[in-house]
């Protein structure tokens, strides 16, 4: 577990994370929503350690927090500002010399192939890649050195509908062996699968609670999206359409079956 | 109007757009989707005159895309990237709104004056003393939406600029979309945005796939952005008892 206690940063005389206590679950998927600007990106630095915070405590109880982060994988917004390498193939294969990981090769063409990518692409410049691909490609270098927790900054930006369903395939199968953050505007990829969620507006957290709790009132009022399930059963909700009103949907399906009964 | 002429692209030798046939009529709003790796964003870099083009492939208003000078070309087209970060020069965002305006218009005062609607628009407010490079994600797709839209071109292609906006910008964005004068090609992933061109293209492998009006697509299962859920409701419909109802609804 990574807990953050009374967390304040800023920078250039703005405080972008105010008063932030939170912990994540070693094995938990958690979902962060908020605003633009409310400090999530930072948020994700601050775990990871890329910052340090101005006050407070980042700290795992059992194990040391440095040992955490080593095998901790953030995925950057905009990953592909970090290549460097000729090749795709290098690209993925550097870190797999950093953590001494072995069969490079085959565990390259295997994580190339649970992405759903063409291996041909190896052989490419990350350079050349569309937008998608590249995005894919960062996640691959990270997936390689098999990560014991994962930071997802935006993951869905910039992909097409195959690739994001097919990363929501693999972010969902990485559930439960991995620990994970998910920062994203793009709900409905991840709704069915997150455990938790967690709201932060102007660098504070506003609620965190399970997913089934989640008030998702809050999240709209904050300007962010709300899943399709919670939109549309507000929408029948008003139109006087009346189901089970304890259970509160938020996947497609779990609405259409409420709908049923 | 925008017209191509057998457009055909290179990115490193590699054929990347190939014999692109289109027109983008004045004050027409287009959509383009397409997968990952299809030639979207080339595209639209070829089309703004950011990578060289074939003479006689690009025909802007009965002139040669080759033959405008860069400010006239600027005033005629704006092109919104998928990065924002790679369009900022300044280092507040108050003056990377007016950099592209200072470069097409004289008057101060004017430029003033839609320095500071746009801001208002955009909701911009809040950070405008801010370094452009120090902005979330969000908040950069933002401003660099509003200084292109500062400038007022003829035309402006949109290379997926909402992907990291939360609702209320997108809302904003989408604001702008339906009311503006100017010709739209809006490049996008999402299914949503479908609704604000009149006509949709989708690339594939550099080429057209296929072309439909917007209005042809409605309650096609396929581009509804609800889909998941109507076909859910679809499969289930004997067994929901309000079925006609909730459709009829949700229409």
């Amino acid at each position: 577990m990574i807990v953050l206690k009374n967390i304040h940063f800023g920078y250039e005389g703005t405080e972008v994370i105010k008063n932030f206590s939170a912990s994540f679950a070693s094995d938990e998927t958690h979902l962060i929503v908020g605003p633009n600007g409310a400090g999530k990106t930072t948020l994700g630095f601050l775990i990871k350690g890329l910052i340090k915070p101005t006050h407070g405590r980042i700290f795992s109880p059992r194990r040391k927090i440095s040992e955490w982060r080593k095998k901790m994988g953030l995925l950057f917004q905009f990953p592909e500002d970090l290549f460097f390498n000729e090749t795709v193939y290098d690209e993925i294969a550097y870190g797999t010399k950093r953590f001494g990981i072995k069969d490079t090769d085959q565990k390259i063409n295997n994580i190339i192939d649970f992405l759903g990518l063409d291996r041909e692409i190896l052989n490419l410049s990350p350079f050349e890649l569309s937008y998608g691909e590249k995005r894919m490609v960062s996640f691959a270098s990270i997936l390689v050195w098999e990560p014991h927790y994962l930071i997802l900054d935006e993951p869905f930006s910039g992909l097409d509908w195959q690739f994001k369903n097919r990363l929501a395939e693999v972010i969902e199968s990485l559930k439960g062996r991995v620990g994970m953050i998910i920062i994203t505007q793009e709900l409905d990829n991840v709704i069915p699968f997150v455990e938790r969620v967690s709201l932060m507006v102007d660098g504070e957290l506003t609620f965190s609670s399970p997913i089934e709790e989640a008030n998702w009132d809050r999240v709209y009022e904050s300007g962010c999206d709300i899943p399709s399930a919670v939109r549309l059963a507000k929408k029948l909700r008003e139109k006087g359409i009346k189901f089970n009103s304890e259970k509160r949907p938020y996947t497609v399906p779990g609405l259409v079956d409420l709908l049923k009964k | 109007m925008l017209k191509t002429y057998s457009l055909t692209l290179k990115r490193d030798e590699n054929i990347v757009i190939q014999n692109f046939d289109f027109t983008l009529n004045n004050g027409e709003k287009v959509i383009i989707v397409g997968p990952t790796g299809a030639g979207k964003s080339t595209l639209a870099l070829g089309l703004a005159g950011i990578i060289t083009t074939p003479p006689g492939s690009i025909i802007i208003d009965s002139k040669d895309i080759l033959d405008f000078n860069l400010k006239d070309l600027r005033k005629k087209i704006g092109i919104v990237f998928q990065d924002p970060e790679t369009q900022f020069v300044t280092t507040d965002v108050r003056r990377e709104i007016g950099f592209g305006l200072r470069n097409i218009k004289n008057d101060v005062e004017e430029i003033k004056e839609i320095i500071d609607s746009v801001i208002e628009k955009f909701g911009l407010e809040h950070i405008l003393n801010r370094d452009p490079s120090s902005l979330s994600a969000g908040e950069k797709q933002m401003v660099s939406i509003a200084s292109v839209y500062a400038m007022q071109p003829e035309y402006i292609i949109f290379d997926e600029v909402t992907s990291y906006l939360d609702r209320k910008s997108r809302e904003k964005i989408y604001e702008i979309w339906e009311n503006t004068t100017s010709s739209l090609l809006i490049i996008t992933q999402n299914f949503r945005e479908i609704s604000f061109g009149a006509r949709i293209i989708l690339l594939e492998k550099g080429k057209i796939n296929f072309e439909a009006k917007t209005e042809d697509l409605e309650g096609s299962s396929h581009f509804s952005y609800d889909s998941a859920f109507y076909n859910l409701l679809r499969k289930n419909k004997d067994r929901i008892p309000e079925y006609d109802r909730i459709l009829e609804i949700l229409k």
